[in-house]
């Protein structure tokens, strides 16, 4: 055309053409402009397929009966994944801070569960449940029925309505009031967050005292019966002794297997019991038991029990709990020690010499266990846990676990505290399922095949400080929800630590001269990291898929090998440690001259804006110039040194009270709960009320029950 | 077509088929598209969204338009009053204005292709390629929308535009081909970087933070770059708040253009009468 | 109106940086063939620019009472300005369009209808010339003013582009040349003007210019006048600077672009040695 010839007259059919052209260019541009990009405003998708934030909803108490958290699902500007958030107001409560929008930007679009249809109840312990699952409504056209008697595992909870006439019938039932969006938005919320969480950690360890002592002192009894004295066997001395005296067991080997059926303490004085290959060598079925000074050996070694996972899923039938076969599979093999049904269980100062599982416990079986030694098989296929815990609360402290599969294994553990004890070429060295609440600390981990502690499952709240774990595949990887995981010295392992948990708090661990020091794997971020250490990494952090990850608070940053060499100040300067330049900082001094080139200072500038809408990376905008633990840094690379021991207890006592923030991580309203341990007595009261349906030991019920009391009164 | 449409067509036309002929421009537009697409692929940006993508191609457009339009327009009046053509053309019933429309508008519409093209093409390549990293997850834009970037590309050559117009400008007033390379690289400087010295330094000198909306939009680039930020980038924040005056920071880069054609087609209007009343002065000064 | 002059130039002067590169010059320019001619420097080509207000007088003033119609006035520069990348029929066709006027004709009648789509950069300089030409003539102007129309023409060629040239002139349309082929001047010329140093040395119908001085043809005016000029201007021509003001006025000339001098340079020499032929300049832009 105008190239053959620029003034020949164009034809008709190019001017229609040049016209049309022009005229969509305007149509568009003006549309562009006339169009509001938030006007469209995104339809619910199914629940499944959210990016869950907020309350757990694979905490024991949801997952075993028909209690529900009323959920929402919000679309923001700036992120591609919709966010779910178990608890409504968990979402009121990320709204308010700060740090959503700066991530994610605002809402465009949130639906909650309204439950007009759904037959709404509280179940006898004041969960929310309904009979079915809500629909979706827009959050501002619902209502809410605000401090009604409903409560989630964290607290009061809000129950959103799409009529009036429904919530006000709820409100007449239940209590409360019936409020809008608005309003809800204004209340309050009291945090119950993964600080939460950090602050009660040295309460859980000062609660592992109380129960230690109390099982010191259940444990000194007065002697009844001397085995070889007073009886032939131990089994017979056992069965002999009166509830609460001790049967002590002199020096020597004894070859037989006994059951416990008496609140008595089997004292050993460097006996070793020898079982006969077949079955558990102890089983203790009563409660209150106490097994001090002895070596176990020669148990059977079934590690699990197809047979009573059989039986047990015909026997339940129906009401067949979602995680049966686990249950009873894990529950059901050989061990050294097995107790069941058997609360208050006092191991101190024994060895167990495992062929299938050290001591293994189920159906309630809390117990104590001090200076446990537990020799594992060489290959782990072929042996099993340390300790299996089963529905059942551990206290484990200054024990070692050898070979094996893990070295503790707990299921449906809530508030277990395993600390102070020495793991090694175990599987995993302590593995949690489904297990809330929990505390691992001080604890040191050499040679582990998958990783030093593993946390699977979502459960919420447990905290994970102090451990030191070394020359392991991964340190820490601990999934759930609103996880503390701080003070840990991870060395010499493929991968430090991963930030599996959602809404959790990563802070004060050093990763040092990992192949990988932390790896970002949740995809929409919700988890602070910061102020850890991450020195002589082969690559300092990595990022999966999902929106770009921002690791600082505030500006308060991570130490970053390397993030301040160059001509800046330090912590001047943006670090990424995912992006090629950055990354090689530590490793290569060249990288510096890369890093002034104009053109990656002009992509650095403006790569923190819109976070939510970028992928795979990780920002520190605020890398601190100086390690934050410069002590166990040393300790971590000295050659041949301890494990590294950090005072966290008197640093997070020092702490408590005086910090707000993570307000948005977990949230319920301030009225509904007054103390800190509250909730989670309460869970294991709804756990255990539920588990209770079948009816299956009278002395656990009875037991919690107790509890149940004493934590309301 | 009527006697004044006809001129600006013609010349427009030749103007058009010029650009059309030199291959530099061609390279020009390749090498603006590697630019902006290597900086989007080492940005990283483009790979979710166009926000993102914008976000990553802000600063560096506000150099490279720019570049890219003082290349296009710092010869395009000078060229026919260098080679002595301008004194032929106007022997014939075209008038300075006329002429220079036609030059401008074709230089503009070389704009779209030069720097319009390498953007859309790079905004298409958004849109193909941008996804979320996981497909498990249910997923939406967001705020991201291609109409966003499509108001990118609008404020991308409103800013060309003004910057073709300037240079123009800059090629009426210049003497030869040297001084209008070193009158085309003031302009830029003082465009690119000037604007905001100035207000740099008012600001430090007491202007109060207020005034910032009004006197961004008064340089082109303020005004551009304020206005993706209240247009584009900020709709992804939040839904409210004034980054610039909108009318202001859009009156001002049509201002520049206009000012910049006005100011060409002043020089070459009476270019030849200031020359001769300089040589009045100088002969009375001389006698 | 035949006894109104189609263009005129009172009392106009042009200087460039002071210097006075035409001095006081009133002309007026009637329909026909008028011939400029004159040495080097002497003001030729500014005079042609300042009749088509291509440069404006520093202090006089010029009207074209006569000059009429869309495009009044048709220019065909002493360097033929096209732009490069168009073909001489685009670039005529540019024109054309400009005033309506049919470019392929326009060809044609400078000989160049075989050479409508060879590209302007790729003919040579005398083509380039006549296509300037047929630029001038598009549009039926009523004043054509031809800065070396012949220049870099072979012989044949000269003679017709003078004839075209010549041919235009009728009752009302004035033609302009300034030329340094006299023997042109001598055969289509109706008047003269010669320029010495910047003024008229003289001016007038040929026959009575060549009656005047008593020569038999324009070359023989020519050394004439420029002779008797040299004696009797060579006291003040000293005073002034002499050379100097021949040489400010042809860097004038060649001036109207990049301030090209070794074109110009060579130009001018090309004409001293051989004032009819000089095409490197020309064709060197």
């Amino acid at each position: 055309m105008a190239v053959s010839d620029p003034y020949g007259d164009p034809s008709r059919a190019l001017w229609i053409a040049l016209g049309v052209l022009l005229l969509v260019a305007v149509v568009a541009t003006a549309g562009a402009f006339a169009a509001d990009p938030e006007a469209a405003a995104p339809s619910p998708v199914p629940y499944d397929d959210v990016v869950e934030l907020g309350l757990s909803s694979e905490t024991d108490a949801l997952m075993t009966g028909s209690a529900r958290i009323p959920r929402t699902q919000v679309f923001y500007s700036q992120l591609q994944y919709v966010v779910g958030y178990n608890g409504v107001e968990s979402f009121a409560a990320a709204l308010e801070d700060g740090q959503t929008e700066r991530q994610f930007g605002y809402p465009i679009a949130a639906y909650v569960e309204t439950f007009d249809d759904a037959r709404p109840e509280t179940t006898e312990t004041g969960l929310f449940e309904s009979e079915s699952g809500g629909e979706w409504t827009p959050a501002a056209a619902a209502l809410y029925v605000v401090e009604s008697d409903a409560r989630s595992p964290a607290g009061e909870t809000i129950v959103p309505f799409r009529e009036r006439g429904a919530a006000e019938a709820f409100a007449a039932d239940h209590g409360g009031r019936v409020v809008d969006w608005e309003t809800v938005r204004r209340l309050s919320f009291d945090t119950d967050s993964a600080a939460t969480v950090r602050a009660m950690a040295p309460a859980r360890w000062d609660a592992a005292d109380g129960r230690i002592a109390a099982a010191e002192r259940r444990a000194d009894r007065p002697v009844s019966v001397v085995v070889g004295e007073d009886a032939p066997t131990i089994g017979a001395a056992v069965a002999a002794a009166p509830p609460n005296t001790t049967v002590v067991v002199p020096t020597g080997t004894y070859d037989e297997t006994l059951t416990v059926n008496e609140s008595v303490t089997v004292a050993g004085e460097g006996a070793r019991i020898r079982g006969d290959g077949n079955g558990s060598v102890i089983t203790v079925r009563a409660p209150d038991v106490a097994i001090t000074g002895i070596t176990v050996a020669g148990s059977g070694g079934q590690t699990r029990d197809p047979e009573a996972a059989r039986a047990g899923r015909e026997r339940e039938g129906e009401s067949e709990v979602w995680d049966t076969n686990i249950q009873l599979g894990y529950g059901h093999g050989d061990a050294g020690i097995r107790a069941i049904g058997a609360p208050g269980l006092v191991v101190d100062d024994v060895t167990v010499e495992a062929n299938a599982s050290g001591i293994l416990l189920r159906e309630g079986s809390h117990a104590v266990i001090r200076d446990l030694r537990v020799n594992g098989t060489e290959e782990w296929q072929d042996g099993f846990m340390g300790i299996t815990g089963m529905q059942s609360r551990v206290t484990v402290t200054d024990s070692r676990f050898e070979g094996g599969r893990d070295g503790i294994y707990l299921h449906r553990a809530d508030g277990s505290v395993v600390r102070n004890s020495t793991f090694a070429d175990n599987r995993y060295g302590v593995h949690l399922m489904y297990t809330s609440d929990a505390l691992l600390a001080d604890n040191a981990f050499r040679d582990e095949l998958y990783a030093g502690i593993t946390v699977m499952t979502r459960p919420s709240g447990n905290a994970i400080v102090g451990n030191d774990v070394r020359n392991s595949s991964a340190g820490v990887q601990a999934s759930g929800t609103r996880a503390y995981i701080g003070y840990n010295t991870l060395v010499g392992n493929e991968l430090g630590f991963s930030t599996s948990s959602r809404g959790s708090l990563y802070e004060r661990n050093v990763a040092a001269n990992n192949d990988l020091g932390a790896r970002a794997t949740t995809v929409v971020p919700s988890s602070r990291v910061v102020a850890n250490d991450f020195v002589g990494n082969a690559e300092h952090a990595t990022a999966g898929a999902g929106a770009l990850r921002v690791w600082a608070d505030g500006d308060r940053g991570n130490y970053w090998e390397g993030a301040n060499v160059g001509p800046h100040d330090p912590g001047e300067r943006a670090y990424r440690p995912t992006s090629p330049v950055d990354g090689a900082l530590h490793r290569h001094v060249a990288a510096v001259a890369v890093r002034e080139s104009p053109a990656v200072a002009l992509l650095d500038r403006l790569r923190g804006t819109v976070p939510g809408a970028r992928s795979g990376s990780i920002i520190d905008p605020a890398p601190a110039a100086a390690p934050y633990s410069p002590d166990r840094l040393d300790a971590a690379l000295a050659p041949n040194a301890g494990p590294a021991r950090a005072d966290w207890r008197t640093e997070l006592a020092d702490q408590r009270g005086d910090r707000d923030e993570d307000a948005a991580m977990n949230a319920r309203h301030r009225n509904a709960t007054g103390g800190g341990i509250g909730p989670e007595t309460k869970r294991v009261a709804a756990e255990t009320a539920s588990a209770g349906a079948g009816a299956r030991t009278s002395v656990i019920d009875a037991h919690t029950a107790a509890t149940e009391g004493a934590a309301d009164a | 077509m009527t006697g004044p449409l006809i001129g600006v067509a013609t010349v427009f036309r030749r103007e058009l088929a010029t650009v059309v002929r030199t291959p530099g421009y061609g390279v020009l537009a390749v090498g603006l598209l590697a630019a902006v697409g290597g900086l989007l692929a080492a940005g990283g940006g483009g790979a979710t969204g166009f926000v993102p993508a914008i976000v990553d191609l802000l600063l560096p457009t506000e150099a490279l338009v720019p570049l890219a339009a003082v290349v296009l327009g710092y010869r395009s009046l000078l060229a026919d009053g260098a080679s002595g053509e301008l004194a032929v053309i106007r022997t014939y019933p075209v008038r300075v204005g006329e002429y220079v429309a036609g030059v401008l508008l074709a230089r503009t519409v070389a704009l779209v292709g030069v720097v319009g093209a390498p953007y859309a093409a790079v905004g298409v390549g958004v849109w193909l390629t941008a996804a979320p990293d996981t497909g498990i997850f249910a997923t939406h834009t967001g705020i991201d929308s291609p109409l966003l970037y499509l108001r990118f590309l609008a404020f991308v050559l409103l800013l060309g535009a003004a910057y073709v117009s300037l240079a123009a400008a800059v090629s009426a007033l210049a003497a030869n081909r040297r001084s209008a390379i070193a009158l085309g690289v003031l302009a830029l400087v003082a465009g690119v970087l000037g604007g905001d010295l100035l207000l740099l330094r008012s600001l430090g000198a007491g202007a109060s933070p207020a005034t910032i909306p009004g006197s961004l939009a008064l340089t082109p680039n303020g005004a551009f770059r304020g206005l993706v930020f209240e247009h584009v980038i900020g709709v992804a924040f939040a839904p409210e708040g004034e980054f610039i005056a909108t009318g202001r920071a859009v009156g001002s880069l049509v201002g520049w253009t206009l000012l910049g054609a006005v100011v060409a087609g002043t020089a070459l209007a009476y270019g030849s009468q200031v020359d001769a009343a300089i040589e009045r002065v100088r002969s009375g000064i001389g006698d | 109106m035949p006894d109104e002059p189609v263009s005129t130039l009172s009392d106009v002067t042009r200087t460039y940086g002071g210097v006075p590169v035409l001095d006081s010059i009133s002309l007026a320019i009637d329909p026909g063939v008028t011939a400029v001619i004159g040495p080097n420097g002497s003001g030729k080509s500014t005079l042609l620019r300042l009749l088509v207000g291509a440069t404006a007088p520093t202090t006089g003033e010029v009207r074209h009472p006569g000059a009429t119609g869309p495009k009044p006035i048709g220019y065909l520069p002493q360097r033929v300005p096209f732009r490069d990348g168009f073909t001489a029929r685009e670039t005529l066709a540019f024109y054309a369009r400009l005033v309506g006027d049919d470019p392929d004709a326009a060809l044609e009648q400078v000989g160049l209808a075989d050479a409508g789509d060879r590209r302007v950069e790729a003919l040579s300089g005398g083509m380039r010339r006549l296509l300037g030409i047929a630029q001038a003539v598009l549009g039926d102007p009523t004043l054509v003013a031809l800065d070396e129309p012949a220049s870099g023409l072979d012989p044949g060629m000269r003679e017709r582009a003078f004839r075209a040239a010549a041919e235009r002139a009728d009752r009302d349309t004035a033609v302009v040349i300034s030329s340094h082929a006299l023997d042109l001047v001598d055969d289509h010329a109706d008047r003269v003007v010669l320029l010495r140093r910047g003024g008229v040395a003289a001016a007038g119908p040929v026959g009575r210019l060549l009656d005047d001085h008593a020569v038999d043809d324009v070359s023989g005016l020519y050394r004439a006048v420029t002779a008797a000029e040299a004696r009797t201007g060579a006291e003040r021509s000293d005073e002034e600077g002499g050379d100097g003001d021949g040489d400010t006025g042809s860097d004038e000339e060649g001036g109207d672009g990049d301030g090209d001098t070794g074109s110009d340079e060579e130009e001018r020499d090309g004409d001293d040695a051989e004032p009819d032929v000089h095409v490197t300049g020309v064709s060197e832009r």
